[in-house]
């Protein structure tokens, strides 16, 4: 297969809007029947630590014919479950076929009677037939006193950059610091456990990915968990990752007030310059489009490696941050003290924020949405090369807080080598919307999702 | 007598995103004024970003279709 036609970054998710969450809210009282329950969007799944770690154990089945194993299962007894369900693309495009893809899976394991929690879902799509899987880490752990929180979350992407080599260091460290980036933006940082997730066309290239992978749990401290991955030898790069709080995570919506600021980590939209590059090398006439614009492919080139380097850095240092501002474990949330909510700005981009203020029923307000390289995300949406060019992949972090919180917040970020910005405020209770202004048409070419915002002229 | 119209087909099944927007552009530069191109595409989110990468281009999008479960056939007549 031509390199250049992998998938950069988290294109290849099914989309949550118009598929994933009309499918799950059809689906959720049939599954209930079945003995499963799935939770809402979240980061990531937050279950209580107790003495012993949670038990995880992997198992994958076959969607078009599911085989499970009661008995296994019933000896599993998960009490939870982390899963990840790639689908081909001509099931991923509206809730009926993708919902019924989810029941053939769940129905089998429902012949089990085991009763479990899904507290996360990820769902990407594939291009080939024969690659579709579905894969469970359930959770076992067990009830009694508990100390903290666990939390645990999967991602995958195929590559993050379609003109190096998929075998490239750099492949798997974005992969595995995307999947990072869930446990991080919830202050999540001690005692990170990873179950890789590896895929490939030839045994070679997933010797290379499995190397990386533990080059890059050795340096940061990270304890790698063999656990057996699909092998539907179709490139697939990422990972569950389980991590330890002793505090109470920023998941405090309901005290969100008027007032309160609205701070990324880093600038918006690394994926444009990927996708930029791509294009112009692609085919001419986007190259020629390029050079009007008045960028040389030096240029884009030099923008896509700057932001593949920041992407292949674990974003521990921000986990470390957020933590601080953190209530301790069964204390009260104070708005005075601490951080009151945060999310990872990679998948959904600045709807993130749309999420979260129809969540909390309060009305937000992005003044300015910084971008890296605004000409290439320009470039990216004027083609239509990109659905939503604010998205990224192991991206920025986004708090909201008090004014007094994020100044802090804002200094300790800068001082590590951040780029924090300020990029709005929460305006109060309202109808809970995203207020934003034009400019935003120029970094989102999908109408859908433009829809769900509130565009003020200026 | 009509002359006959060239219909020109680009099947771009199990591409996704950026690809059917990037080949679907590349043979609306190739072709003639008045000649229509059928995108056949199982991505669902390029049946509203190649009509949207066309009629950018001042192409007239004639409608999209849905011809099979999941496949999608978008008309576009060349400006």
């Amino acid at each position: 297969m031509d390199p250049l036609r992998w998938v950069a970054g988290c294109a290849v998710k099914v989309d949550l809007t118009t598929v994933v969450y009309p499918a799950l809210r059809r689906l959720r009282p049939t599954l209930k029947g079945l003995g499963v329950t799935i939770g809402q969007r979240e980061d990531a799944d937050i279950f209580p630590l107790g003495k012993d770690e949670p038990i995880v154990t992997r198992r994958i089945y076959d969607p078009k014919k599911p085989s499970v194993d009661s008995k296994d299962l019933k000896r599993i007894n998960p009490k939870r479950a982390i899963s990840l369900v790639q689908v081909h693309q001509r099931g991923a495009g509206n809730e009926k076929t993708f919902g019924d893809f989810l029941l053939s899976v769940y129905n089998e394991i429902g012949k089990s009677g085991i009763n479990f929690f899904v507290g996360k879902g990820h769902s990407i799509i594939t291009a080939y037939p024969d690659a579709e899987f579905t894969l469970f880490d359930f959770i076992s752990h067990k009830d009694g006193s508990a100390e903290g929180w666990t939390l645990a979350n999967n991602d995958t992407i195929q590559v993050i950059d379609p003109t190096l080599d998929p075998g490239s260091a750099e492949q798997t460290e974005v992969a595995v610091c995307n999947s990072l980036n869930d446990l991080i933006t919830l202050g999540c940082y001690e005692n990170l456990r990873l179950l890789p997730v590896v895929d490939a066309p030839n045994e070679e290239l997933a010797k290379k990915v499995y190397g990386h992978m533990k080059a890059f749990a050795s340096r940061n401290g990270i304890k790698m968990i063999d656990a057996e991955s699909p092998n539907k030898k179709k490139l697939l790069i990422g990972a569950t990752f389980l991590g330890n709080m002793r505090k109470e995570p920023p998941i405090h919506e309901e005290n969100l007030e008027e007032g309160m600021k609205v701070l990324i980590s880093r600038p918006l939209g690394d994926l444009a310059p990927i996708n930029t590059y791509l294009s112009a090398l692609a085919d001419e006439a986007f190259m020629k489009n390029l050079e009007e614009q008045g960028s040389s492919l030096e240029e884009v080139q030099k923008a896509k490696n700057q932001v593949i380097a920041t992407m292949c850095q674990p974003n521990i240092k921000i986990g470390k941050i957020i933590n601080q501002y953190l209530p301790e474990y069964w204390e009260a949330f104070d708005p005075s003290e601490h951080i009151v909510s945060t999310g990872d700005v990679s998948g959904p981009g600045i709807l993130i924020f749309q999420e979260l203020a129809e969540k909390a029923k309060v009305d937000i307000v992005l003044n300015k949405i910084p971008l890296g390289f605004p000409k290439f995300v320009k470039f990216v949406t004027e083609h239509f090369l990109m659905d939503n060019a604010t998205a990224g992949t192991n991206g920025a972090v986004a708090m909201i807080a008090r004014d007094s919180i994020i100044n802090e917040v804002k200094a300790k970020l800068r001082k590590e080598g951040y780029e924090p910005k300020v990029i709005g405020s929460v305006l109060g209770k309202g109808e809970g919307v995203l207020r934003v202004g034009e400019e935003v048409r120029q970094m989102i070419a999908s109408q859908p999702q433009l829809n769900e915002l509130v565009i003020e002229r200026k | 007598m009509t002359e006959q119209q060239i219909v020109k087909k680009l099947d771009v099944t199990g591409e996704i995103c950026p690809w059917p927007v990037i080949f679907s552009t590349r043979e609306m530069k190739k072709m003639h004024s008045g000649e229509v191109l059928e995108v056949i595409t199982d991505h669902m989110p390029s049946t509203l970003n190649v009509p949207a990468a066309a009629a950018k281009e001042g192409h007239t999008v004639l409608g999209t279709e849905r011809i099979d479960d999941g496949v999608y056939k978008i008309s576009i007549k060349i400006r």
